[in-house]
């Protein structure tokens, strides 16, 4: 046998079964007048065909027929029947069904708001910020925070004041009695432009809370440094008056005295 | 006449009507039975599947159109039954009588055609061939059942496994091949 009787038997089945080409069956012919071996092969061919002949079918040992209600398949069957994608479809929904009632009988909650997430079995939710929560906070806010303004500007203000007091006190054993009352109303309407100042401000944090505290405090401490430094201009100035009045009173009497003296050395002479 | 009447008991059945289904069930319960068994091997498991298969078609047949035929789209429904039916059962190998471990193989699968010489003489011819054909895939098997013992065309093989038709050929050549050796052996032995 040759790689051309092997090509040659490959047809052979072929054209037992009328599945060759008439050129080629014609060709293969040729070769099985002159090939002993392929006459052989397609010998054997024809008896393994005939041995199917002999095949018969059996009687059935029953009918199949289908009883009347067969339409109602179970839910087995019909998972059966359908194709591997249903299938999978099925028993991901089934899957998410069974999730869903176990969450069911586990009381499970969920709430998701402005981008928060919450869960819980069984507890309630605490609630997440709605709108009108939110304006009640920020109004919380507000107040904490003008609370806190308040509070910073009443402290520099307790120290500013002091600080004024101690040198209207250094500045005061000198001064007549008008003088100091200037001072003093000089001083009271200070504090209260302070306190002007500070409400001002708190009600600037009140209904411009965008404003930033940082300009806020920058007027305020320009406000106090002005105040500051009209007040030592005035003190400073008192003082010189009072040393000018002091001086010439010394001198007035020096002068009495002096003249004191001659009246009494006279009268005594 | 045949296709016209499969056709008006495929329209009552589709409306419902057992009874025309179950006159669809009379004509081809027969040749569905014997190609099961052939495929399986085994009478019980080839009557239950039968079963099986007809149900199936009962509840399937309103999606069946007319424009095809019924009986390839039955034997579409047997076929794909018989495949799922043998690859539950497990592992099948097909078998080439080129090598050693195949023939000795194929030798424990029929032994009594080894040991029993006598009865191979006497035994049915028929029940021969049906026992030759474990030697083959189930692919194999189910397409030369439908070209030898269905009398199918190609083309109607390749509309009912849903294969190219050369896929087709070459199951149906491969398994040719393997049960012509099976019996020139036989032969040989016999003397």
């Amino acid at each position: 046998m040759n790689d051309k009787c092997n090509s040659y038997r490959g047809m052979i089945p072929r054209a037992l079964l009328n599945d060759l080409e008439e050129g080629r069956s014609q060709e293969l012919e040729q070769h099985l007048a002159v090939c002993a071996e392929c006459r052989a092969e397609r010998e054997q061919y024809l008896e393994t065909m005939e041995q199917f002949s002999t095949v018969e079918d059996v009687p059935v040992p029953r009918h199949f027929f289908v009883p009347a209600d067969a339409r109602n398949a179970t839910f087995r069957e019909l998972f059966q029947a359908v194709a591997w994608p249903w299938k999978l479809a099925a028993a991901g929904a089934f899957a998410t069904l069974l999730v869903l009632v176990g969450l069911g009988l586990s009381a499970f909650q969920f709430r998701s708001e402005a981008g928060v997430y919450a869960f819980s079995f069984g507890r309630p939710i605490p609630e997440l910020d709605s709108s009108a929560k939110t304006e009640e906070a920020i109004g919380a806010l507000r107040t904490e925070l003008r609370a806190f303004v308040e509070q910073t500007v009443q402290a520099e203000r307790k120290v500013y004041l002091a600080t004024l007091r101690a040198e209207l006190d250094r500045s005061g054993r000198r001064l007549t009695s008008e003088q100091r009352r200037f001072l003093e109303v000089a001083l009271s309407d200070v504090e209260v432009r302070m306190n002007d100042r500070i409400v001002t401000a708190g009600g600037a944090v009140e209904t411009r809370t965008l404003r930033s505290l940082d300009t806020m405090y920058a007027s305020l401490q320009a406000q106090r440094s002005q105040d500051l430094t009209f007040l030592r201009t005035s003190i400073a100035q008192t003082a010189r008056m009072s040393e000018a009045n002091d001086r010439q009173t010394q001198e007035v009497l020096s002068t009495l005295l002096e003249v004191a003296d001659l009246q009494i050395q006279k009268t005594m002479n | 006449m045949d296709r016209l009447s499969d056709a008006s008991w495929v329209e009552a059945s589709q409306r419902g009507d057992t009874a025309a289904f179950n006159r669809l069930v009379l004509k081809w319960e027969k040749p569905v039975y014997n190609l099961v068994l052939r495929m399986l091997q085994d009478p019980d498991d080839a009557a239950e599947t039968t079963q099986e298969i007809f149900l199936r078609a009962f509840r399937a047949i309103r999606n069946f159109r007319q424009d095809a035929n019924f009986s390839t789209w039955l034997y579409r429904i047997a076929a794909n039954h018989c495949l799922t039916r043998l690859r539950k059962r497990g592992h099948h190998r097909s078998y080439s009588l080129d090598d050693e471990d195949s023939r000795m193989a194929i030798d424990r699968q029929i032994p009594q055609q080894e040991s029993h010489e006598h009865q191979f003489l006497l035994q049915d011819a028929g029940e021969r061939v049906r026992q030759a054909l474990v030697l083959l895939s189930p692919d194999q098997r189910l397409v030369l059942d439908l070209k030898f013992f269905q009398e199918m065309t190609f083309e109607e093989i390749a509309a009912v496994v849903q294969v190219p038709l050369s896929t087709v050929k070459s199951r149906l050549y491969d398994g040719l091949a393997v049960l012509k050796q099976h019996f020139s052996r036989r032969r040989q032995r016999i003397g």
